[in-house]
């Protein structure tokens, strides 16, 4: 039998088997998600798409460590991650992952080029060379002149750039996106959209997409369409819908 | 206590409380004018049960504050209080010749013209008692057990006036002991004396009221009120050679031992009439007693308060900064309740509700734990007048009246709802939408005309304020006046387009310049001003040190940072931490500023405290200074004097005559003091007549010597030589200074001369003898150093004394050198004993000087434990930005741990950001202090002459502070930190 889990071998960044979620607020018990399975490959975009409440966020939580899960198995790159302790989970996310947020959830007290600077910081680049790292992630996204503005200072599309060049800075194998375009008026979402495609590219960066917005969507080279905690439907960008 | 800063403590309290009913009134109004609004203001206390808890403790500081310095001044005033009843009982007047302190054998009077007095003053209903006595003090002695009470003393009374008075009551059985029942030579001996002499009813007592001894025997122990022995006044009469003479008449006004005295104005005023044409004086003693009390009180809690203004201050900063962070938090409640249709008045008041309710509890729990501090604090007290040698019977006993406590309550309460009033104005200005997406505010316009007409009107006030000073000599105005024009002129700078950082270097660099230029070029600049200044210029110093320091620091510490990021860089683990916490508190400058201020305040007075009680200890080294050279005082018994007292121990087979050496004498009579050729009232104080051996034998310093003499010695030499020729003590020499309380002591007052100078023009005082009422012009030609602990009054040769009145007291008081091999408290034990008839009684002065140091660093400690407290609040402020930080800081928390922040670096962030303000308030706080030091040492040094007192930094103390007060706030902050590791990084990233 073939070893799925080797993503040498089957060229998968995320295999999600039966991913089961469940809240508990007070006396209530809320189920995310109840079996969801998913795969994604090296390379892809990935846009998880469905109503509000559906999951898509809980999804995206679990499936890049930031959540645990109930039940289920997530493999990333070869690694369980759904087993780490969340200090192993914690330096994977810092050396192999990027996030990027509709609130850009940038740090307000450090300057454009520091937010970018910080995730090398963590995973223990030296301050010079992180600088100058920060720096040309800037100039990729477009903001080379902009290094030492407070987010506050910028524009939304500007600080949603800088919010993916901090998730890119690391040369990340997966960069998780929730929302990157919520906050954005319809010329800059564009431009956004663009920018992903290109550095997807170029470098050939996983990009998993939370997203309300269909223009979005068909910019991904597949769907992922939720209801009620599961996948409905997935569409490949090809024309082929598979159902789950 | 009856009053603080010379306002009567009623009318304080009244004041507060009117103050207090207006602002509860106001409160009550608008909650049942708008019960909405009310009902929003209230429900936000159970809201974050944990953060209201902070509130009410943080906003209690100042009222605990308060509470405590008025529970110490409560003490003192009750504690002098208790022992002047005690001592006095029902006694509230005394008729006595004015000789009564010193040569008792010449203060008698005819007990018939007691008696008519008695008669006049009997059936007033004021009056309850009125007794004729006689009261001396004198030497006992036990001849069989060797033992002796240096000066007993001793009242005759007529049994019937004894059985009204209810005195003297067995030791035992507390029944009253009738005088009657004494027959000739018999007494009743107080259980106090008895313990002392060891005696027992029927033994036999030695009294020497004259060279020779009276064998007296013990016919029962009474119980200890003030008197020795207990004589029948016509025994007593017959026993001293007094019959028909009295030397007091005892009064006691109806009420008990303390209401009573509130009549004695009005018995005074029946008896002056009584004693015309007589040498006889009443004086009002229990009255007298109980306003010392009072005063003493009142200057202690003075004291305090003016110490506890530091952490007062710091506490209304904290106040300030609880509700600001309040408002941040709720900054998105506000905006909607804007957008649908609150006025911003409305929002003010729904602050000002929930803030009066905060107010309530925090003050009553402030004012109550104030109580227990002040009662820690008293305890500190007992033990520091244990050793300063007080004496058995005064004791330190607890006291906070309920009206201190009221106004403590009030007082807090008001001035905490002032802070809340201002803060909710401040944080009702916003911007409907920005506070509904919780976008922050942009500065206030630098270039509104609101700004530059404060700015303007602070200049303007600084120059009327330091013309104010300049004129009138006064260091608080001219200081503060100056301040003002260096504030004001850096913000017209600003209005006019300076950058900030600018603009608050230049006026902060200029406020540190101008509070830490030395004395030496205002002397250069102003030399013709001498400035006069009180302890409030300590107080003023201190904010505007702080205020500058901070601007200064907050406008340029990223440089700072940025040096120790470098530095640091090469840790790699710890870069992106440092970077994070350095980060967060340059962007909440106001927060951090006001945090920095309060730490900075309060570790300021503590150090600067550390180093003055330094600067004292040094002080108390300078023993020669302290002594004049003598090792051992001795005084004894003006009813049988030594007249000779080196012949007397060359004669005395029990001592070594080699072990007393320089034996100089000094005789002691009340006089009537008044500078010559004025018309101002006489004042009583102590003329000294000091023999030969004194003045050449004592080295005493002089701190102002007049003009024509050389030296100390000089003036001395013409004491000695010249009949008329005084110095004086340094007590009545009035200081440009004020510094310090005086309590008691005389009102008399040389004039033409200031503690500060360094030379005088002679000056010419009258003084007059009781007894003959015979007047001499002495001229004073020198200012006694007042290092000299040992010296009190006036001093002239014995000659000159004897000028004054021709029966002049020989000398009772003697000081002596004793050789290095010689043991001082074997040599002054062996006087005592050798001299035990002449109630000899000794001091070995290396330890008073000794139990004066510790008491004064005991109660210097007390100080900077007091002020310590303040400490409380820096760290309760810490407490409350960290844990806010929490809250407002969640979704940023949720950004680090995605890209990467370990729970660890999370946490190690917020305790390194609060570690961070913690030190740099701290070391801020402990620069100024030492700055400041630095000059105050040199005014010590310079101003009393202390050789040795140069300024010196005490590590280990300092040291100390800055341990306690980090390690207590790294405390604080450790739970606000761990809450924020615990953040889930996708429920933060969803929190909205």
């Amino acid at each position: 039998m073939q070893d799925n889990s080797d993503p040498q071998i089957n060229g998968r960044v995320v295999e999600a088997t039966d991913i089961h979620k469940t809240y508990h607020t007070g006396a209530v018990e809320v189920h995310a998600l109840r079996g969801v399975d998913l795969h994604v490959q090296k390379g892809e975009k990935v846009a998880i798409m469905g109503p509000s409440g559906c999951g898509k966020t809980t999804l995206l939580n679990c499936l890049s460590g930031l959540d645990d899960i109930s039940s289920g198995e997530i493999i990333v790159e070869g690694m369980p991650i759904h087993t780490l302790s969340d200090r192993a989970r914690t330096d994977y996310r810092a050396r192999r992952m990027g996030f990027v947020f509709q609130a850009f959830n940038l740090l307000p007290v450090l300057s454009a080029s520091e937010n970018v600077e910080l995730p090398l910081l963590v995973s223990g680049t030296r301050s010079t060379e992180a600088r100058r790292r920060a720096a040309e992630a800037l100039d990729l996204v477009g903001l080379g002149d902009q290094l030492h503005r407070r987010p506050l200072e910028l524009s939304g599309g500007q600080q949603q750039r800088v919010a993916i060049a901090r998730a890119l800075v690391n040369d990340p194998a997966l960069v998780w996106a929730d929302e990157p375009t919520g906050n954005l008026d319809s010329e800059t979402t564009a431009d956004i959209m663009d920018l992903l495609e290109r550095l997807n590219r170029e470098n050939s960066t996983t990009f998993i997409l939370v997203t309300h917005t269909p223009e979005v969507g068909q910019r991904a080279d597949r769907i992922v369409h939720m209801r009620d905690g599961l996948i409905e439907r997935e569409e490949l960008l090809t024309g082929i819908t598979t159902s789950s | 206590m009856e009053n603080l800063f010379g306002i009567d403590m009623t009318t304080i309290a009244w004041v507060m409380s009117g103050l207090f009913a207006g602002v509860v009134l106001i409160v009550i109004a608008l909650a049942l004018k708008n019960r909405v609004l009310f009902a929003m203001g209230a429900r936000n206390l159970p809201r974050r049960k944990q953060e209201t808890i902070l509130i009410i403790l943080g906003l209690m500081l100042a009222t605990m504050i308060t509470s405590a310095a008025f529970g110490t001044g409560d003490t003192i005033t009750h504690s002098i209080r208790t022992s002047a009843v005690n001592s006095l009982g029902e006694i509230d007047l005394v008729i006595q010749a004015p000789l009564s302190d010193a040569t008792e054998t010449d203060d008698f009077f005819a007990e018939s013209q007691a008696q008519a007095i008695k008669d006049e003053l009997t059936g007033q209903d004021i009056v309850e008692s009125v007794i004729p006595a006689i009261v001396i003090d004198a030497p006992l002695v036990s001849p069989s057990a060797r033992l002796s009470v240096p000066s007993a003393e001793f009242a005759g009374i007529s049994p019937d006036d004894a059985a009204a008075f209810s005195i003297p009551r067995d030791a035992v059985t507390e029944e009253l002991l009738d005088l009657s029942d004494l027959a000739p030579g018999e007494v009743y001996l107080s259980d106090g004396a008895a313990d002392e002499l060891n005696a027992v009813a029927g033994d036999r007592l030695d009294l020497y009221t004259d060279v020779t001894p009276t064998t007296l025997t013990v016919k029962g122990i009474h119980e200890d009120d003030g008197t020795d022995l207990y004589f029948a006044l016509d025994h007593l009469q017959g026993l001293i050679g007094r019959d028909g003479e009295v030397n007091r008449v005892f009064i006691s006004n109806v009420g008990g031992p303390v209401e009573g005295a509130e009549h004695s104005d009005a018995v005074e005023a029946l008896i002056i009439p009584l004693l015309e044409g007589t040498t006889l004086e009443v004086e009002p003693i229990k009255k007298d007693v109980l306003e010392i009390a009072d005063t003493a009180g009142s200057a202690f809690v003075s004291i305090f308060v003016l110490f506890g203004l530091f952490s007062i201050a710091a506490g209304m900063l904290l106040i300030f900064l609880i509700f600001v962070m309040l408002a941040a938090e709720r900054k998105p409640e506000m905006g909607m309740a804007r957008a649908v249709g609150m006025q911003r008045r409305h929002l003010v008041q729904t602050f000002l509700m929930e803030g009066a309710i905060y107010d309530l509890i925090a003050a009553a729990v402030g004012a109550a734990l104030g109580i227990l501090v002040s009662l820690a604090l008293v305890r500190v007290m007992a033990v520091a007048f244990g050793q300063g040698g007080a004496g058995d019977d005064f004791m330190i006993t607890f006291r906070i009246e309920p009206r201190s406590v009221l106004v403590a309550y009030t007082v807090g309460m008001v001035l905490t709802f002032i802070v809340v009033t201002i803060s909710a104005w401040r944080v009702s200005v916003l911007n409907i939408v920005r506070a509904i997406r919780d976008l922050p505010e942009p500065r206030l316009s630098r270039h509104s005309r609101r700004a530059l007409i404060f700015s303007v009107l602070a200049i303007v006030l600084g120059v009327v304020m330091t013309w104010h000073g300049f004129s009138q000599e006064t260091l608080f105005t001219f200081m503060g006046g100056v301040s003002l024009v260096i504030i004001g002129g850096g913000l017209v700078l600003r209005r006019f387009g300076a950058p900030d950082r600018a603009v608050y270097t230049i006026a902060g660099v200029g406020l540190l310049v101008w509070w830490l230029l030395p004395a030496d070029v205002f002397e250069l600049v102003l030399p013709d001003i001498e400035f006069s200044q009180g302890i409030e210029i300590f107080f003023l110093s201190g904010i505007m040190l702080v205020a500058g320091a901070v601007w200064t620091l907050m406008y340029n510490v990223d440089v700072l940072i940025g040096v120790i990021i470098r530095i640091l860089r090469s840790s790699r683990s710890l870069a992106p931490i440092l970077k994070m916490a350095a980060s967060f508190p340059l962007y909440s400058r106001f927060r951090t500023g006001l945090t920095l201020a309060m730490f900075a305040l309060v570790v300021f007075t503590m150090i600067f405290m550390a180093v003055i009680i330094d600067v004292n200890s040094v002080i108390f080294a300078q023993r020669d200074r302290i002594t004049g050279g003598a090792d051992i005082s001795a005084n004894v018994s003006l009813n049988n004097p030594i007249p000779d007292l080196r012949t007397a121990i060359d004669a005395s087979p029990d001592l070594n005559p080699n072990d007393y050496l320089r034996i100089g004498g000094v005789s002691f009579m009340p006089a009537q003091f008044r500078l010559a050729d004025t018309d101002d009232e006489q004042s009583r104080w102590g003329l000294r007549g000091a023999d030969d051996d004194y003045i050449t034998g004592r080295d005493l310093g002089m701190r102002i010597i007049a003009e024509g003499y050389a030296d100390s010695d000089a003036v001395w030499d013409a004491v000695r030589t010249t009949p008329g020729m005084a110095v004086v003590d340094s007590s009545v020499v009035p200081s440009r200074n004020n510094f310090s309380v005086n309590i008691g002591g005389t009102e008399f007052r040389l004039e033409g001369v200031f503690l500060e100078d360094e030379t005088m023009q002679p000056i010419r005082v009258e003084v007059a003898d009781y007894s003959t009422g015979r007047t001499m012009t002495m001229t004073v030609i020198g200012v006694i150093d007042d290092l000299s602990f040992f010296t009190f009054g006036m001093y002239v040769s014995q000659q000159t004394m004897t000028q004054l009145t021709p029966t002049a007291p020989p000398p009772t008081q003697f000081f002596m050198e004793t050789p290095e091999s010689t043991d001082d408290e074997s040599a002054a034990k062996a006087l005592e004993s050798a001299f035990l008839e002449h109630g000899m009684q000794t001091q070995v002065l290396d330890d008073v000087i000794e139990e004066q140091q510790a008491s004064n660093r005991t109660i210097n400690s007390l100080f900077q434990g007091f002020m310590g407290l303040g400490l409380l609040v820096g760290i309760a402020a810490l407490g409350v930005i960290s844990a806010r930080a929490v809250v407002e800081r969640r979704r940023q928390i949720g950004a680090l741990r995605a890209i990467g922040f370990r729970r660890g670096m999370v946490q190690m962030t917020f305790l390194l950001e609060s570690s961070f303000i913690a030190m740099l308030g701290i070391l801020l706080g402990v620069a100024l202090g030492l700055a400041l030091s630095i000059q105050v040492t040199g005014y010590i040094v310079e101003d009393l002459g202390v050789q040795g007192a140069s300024f010196n930094i005490p590590w280990l103390t300092v040291a100390l502070i800055i341990v306690i007060a980090y390690v207590a706030s790294l405390l604080t902050t450790a739970y606000p930190a761990w809450q924020a590791s615990r953040v889930y990084p996708s429920e933060a990233l969803r929190y909205e």
